[in-house]
């Protein structure tokens, strides 16, 4: 059974996402108290957005949150997996108090 | 409690990704731009490794954050839509005095 590749869908995932977190971001300030409520409802609707474009996929949705300051901050991912069918996509946004930083990852099942 | 084939212990692979993490980054170590991709890069090339041994039929996503400890506040959090029955997820954190290391796992079952 040919299984759909992520790849297909990347650019749309892109675009969506990238969408949903600036224009989440764009009338907040670093909260700490409200920072978990953030993260926990970006990321649900995150993969709600990413359920209505494929159901061949199984997505994991990793979103972080950090407050613009003088700390260095490293990010990375691997992966174990058919990388014909499975991949992921890395947001980067910001705005005047806080990065935000979504790693998606497909997995074709 | 005995496993079958297919299936995995989630705390098991947490309690590698711990022991890689402490092995890796030592209590003495500073943020330090140069290295910091490849001490990300031996934490998850060191677990990935470990769970190929295992030899089960899962896919394994590993993910690194590692922070400096100046004081800004970050918050981490996860959503998945998989088979809740046979996926899972752990994350390991690492306090060291300099730095802040955290570790995440996602299994999913093919």
């Amino acid at each position: 059974m040919q299984h759909e590749s992520f790849a297909i869908l990347k650019e749309d995932v892109a675009t969506a996402v990238n969408k949903l977190v600036n224009g989440f971001l764009s009338n907040k300030e670093y909260n700490q108290d409200e920072v978990q409520n953030w993260t926990a409802s970006l990321s649900e609707d995150i993969v709600k957005t990413l359920k209505t474009m494929s159901t061949n996929f199984k997505f994991c949705v990793s979103c972080v949150i950090l407050q613009k300051g003088d700390a260095g901050m490293h990010i990375s991912t691997t992966c174990y997996w058919d990388s014909n069918v499975d991949g992921s996509v890395a947001i980067k946004c910001e705005n005047n108090s806080m990065y935000c930083i979504v790693n998606i990852f497909g997995v074709s099942f | 409690m005995s496993l079958e084939d297919d299936e995995i212990l989630i705390d098991e692979l947490g309690n590698t990704a711990r022991k890689v993490m402490e092995e890796v980054i030592t209590q003495d170590l500073y943020f330090d731009p140069e290295n910091i991709n490849s001490w990300c890069q031996q934490i998850m090339d060191h677990c990935l490794k470990e769970f190929g041994k295992l030899a089960k039929p899962f896919k394994y996503i590993v993910t690194c954050f590692i922070m400096q400890r100046n004081g800004a506040g970050f918050q981490c959090a996860s959503t998945c839509f998989w088979d809740t029955k046979t996926d899972g997820i752990i994350s390991v954190t690492g306090d060291f005095p300099n730095l802040n290391c955290l570790v995440t796992i996602y299994a999913v079952h093919v």
